[in-house]
């Protein structure tokens, strides 16, 4: 039952993403879409740098690094 | 102290602390702080570095600099280096030493093109910026503090672990299925290409 509420969390906000990415896709002018947003903060270097790293820890993190601990008996 | 912010050069000068700089350093700092805390030395050491470092440049006034201007590749050249790296991240064990050098090179040259001055862009509404911004915040807060709760609760009652995963443990399952870790793999590299927008126009 916790789980279930858990996993629904995760997927009401990716739910949440998609909305606004379909809301911003059918009024750009008063809703920017997601890459257009990204463009406009990423002309500053310091959030330029925040998005490239975090996008890279993300693959580090499942391709490469331990994403989860070995079970412990 | 001339009151100056960045401009879609990149080059901003001295007094650059806006509160788009000042919210991202911050979190940077969260986020090393977090890995340091939660036992992942290299990925906090790592993120303690970029930040200390993006705060030296912004306090000298985006003084230090990498290249000249924001790097464009013919369209042939990008999908033949996406392409030898997805490759290379989908053939290579998991966890193996090619999969850390691979992360190694991609992390570099990414740092590299990334600290570049940003490209120019075609401008829409301020407003529609600032909403869509606060919206994607909002929204990338919220996942970063479910995804951390889950963590800290998994953490404090180990018994009770399957009750509260993380994405990790979600997503670990279908990373380990071989088509599973194909699809991570361009998905990830795609989205890399799109924040780098290093291809040239057709």
């Amino acid at each position: 039952m916790i789980r279930s509420i858990v996993v629904g969390g995760y997927l009401l906000i990716v739910a949440g993403m998609v909305v606004a990415e379909i809301i911003a896709r059918s009024k750009p002018q008063s809703f920017a879409p997601v890459d257009d947003m990204l463009d406009n903060i990423m002309t500053n270097r310091t959030a330029r740098i925040g998005m490239l790293a975090a996008w890279w820890w993300f693959g580090w993190h499942f391709i490469f690094a331990q994403t989860i601990d070995p079970l412990v008996l | 102290m001339p009151q100056t912010h960045s401009t879609a050069d990149g080059l901003a000068r001295p007094n650059s602390w806006t509160v788009s700089v000042t919210l991202w350093t911050i979190v940077l700092a969260i986020m090393s702080a977090f890995q340091l805390w939660r036992g992942a030395y290299v990925d906090g050491v790592l993120f303690s570095i970029l930040t200390i470092l993006l705060v030296v440049d912004t306090i000298t006034g985006r003084r230090i600099k990498l290249l000249r201007s924001p790097v464009v590749a013919p369209r042939w050249v990008i999908t033949l280096v996406i392409g030898a790296l997805a490759l290379v991240l989908m053939i290579a064990p998991r966890h193996g030493m090619v999969d850390l050098i691979t992360m190694v090179v991609v992390g570099v040259a990414v740092f590299i093109l990334g600290w570049a001055p940003a490209r120019p862009r075609t401008p829409l509404p301020a407003k529609a910026y600032r909403r869509s911004a606060i919206t994607w915040a909002v929204l990338g807060v919220a996942l970063c503090v479910w995804e951390a709760l889950m963590f800290i609760l998994a953490t404090v009652m180990p018994h009770r672990e399957f009750e509260f995963p993380t994405v990790s443990v979600l997503l670990d399952p279908f990373l380990e299925w071989w088509p599973g870790k194909v699809i991570f793999i361009g998905l990830w590299l795609v989205a890399g290409l799109a924040l780098l927008r290093v291809w040239s126009k057709p």
